[in-house]
């Protein structure tokens, strides 16, 4: 099994919407996904709840934060039920990213670029050099811009995209960029693919170049979730055989 | 291929590429892990699972005051006492030896 754990000690890094779009495009690829969230705030499971209770298919399972010690003894157990555990943490610096990183294989640690994110995933970039130290075992991670324009780049990113080059910091090759589709999927309780047929519906009757519009902004957020998923698998393998 | 590309999925390692699963860090080296990490800032947020030192109320409570003669509360206060037990406690095993008693 592969642990796929997304961190940033900051909150609102985008690391619950990068793990619920990984999800979806593995499970559709036809992988089995579990994801375990480690967010107290639960929005994934809440989500897959919602989902549940409205009686439509949740194409992973979701498994509920234990207690911090039993973390390591829950990934464990996943691994006969799933080809690709993915993690989301909480957004502060609490003991169970350790834990969740003992057993990582890769870790991607999402930033929209900012100063103030950058200098949070420099504390988990830190976090997965010590722990890989401690347990002895590489742990692969790779920084994942998110929450980005998808037009143009800002001063601030370049800034800090300039920054992780001189350092050598790994970077996923894809951003993800700040699109509505992402925001529904949590809104509405819907999974992206599921969102051409719910558009196609609401524009039933309106004219079609809104309609024409609405359909490519859904392709654009489809197109850029697989791009990042297709890049996530790729370092993913490249690092495992490595 | 459709008009917006909405079909396809992504390219996911076959199985039998998937190499066997890496080393597991056991548990000592996780705690040192979880050591380091604490030097970084990364600590335990879950609340303390002791629990509140007190009697601890599993049943619906109630309260009772009894006046009465005092050499019969001094008694029933020395022998709670002699027991280390509270007065409520003192009742019940009162109770308790009537029904015995009783019963």
């Amino acid at each position: 099994m592969y642990v796929i754990t997304f961190a940033n000690p900051k909150g609102g890094s985008g690391k619950t919407t990068s793990a619920i779009l990984l999800a979806e495009q593995i499970a559709l690829s036809g992988g089995r996904v579990s994801i375990l969230d480690l967010d107290p705030n639960a929005n994934i499971l809440a989500w897959a709840e919602g989902r549940k209770a409205g009686e439509r298919e949740v194409p992973f399972s979701v498994h509920a934060r234990p207690q911090a010690e039993d973390t390591v003894e829950l990934i464990d157990q996943l691994a006969g039920e799933a080809d690709y555990l993915i993690i989301d943490l909480e957004g502060s610096k609490d003991q169970v990213v350790t834990f969740a990183l003992s057993r990582t294989d890769l870790c991607v640690i999402p930033l929209d670029g900012s100063p103030m994110e950058a200098r949070q995933a420099a504390a988990a970039v830190r976090l997965v050099q010590t722990t890989s130290n401690m347990i002895r075992t590489p742990i692969a991670y790779s920084l994942l811009f998110t929450r980005t324009n998808a037009a143009f780049q800002t001063t601030d990113e370049r800034d800090v995209r300039q920054e992780m080059e001189t350092n050598s910091i790994p970077t996923l090759p894809v951003r993800i960029a700040k699109r509505a589709p992402y925001t529904r999927i949590f809104r509405d309780g819907v999974l992206l693919a599921e969102l051409p047929a719910i558009v196609a519906k609401e524009h039933e009757g309106k004219a079609a170049s809104a309609a024409d519009k609405a359909m490519k902004q859904v392709a654009g957020a489809i197109e850029n979730a697989r791009d990042y998923a297709q890049a996530v698998i790729h370092t993913l393998t490249k690092e495992r055989v490595a | 291929m459709s008009k917006y590309g909405f079909g396809g999925g992504i390219e996911l390692p076959q199985p039998s590429q998937t190499p066997t699963t890496r080393p597991k860090a056991g548990p000592a080296s996780v705690d040192r892990a979880v050591e380091a990490g604490k030097s970084l800032g990364f600590v335990s947020r879950e609340g303390p699972t002791r629990l509140k030192p007190g009697p601890k109320r599993k049943e619906a409570q109630d309260k009772v005051s009894i006046p009465g003669p005092k050499r019969v509360v001094d008694e029933f206060r020395a022998f709670c006492r002699e027991r280390d037990i509270t007065l409520w406690q003192g009742l019940e095993l009162l109770l308790s030896e009537k029904r015995g008693g009783s019963g």
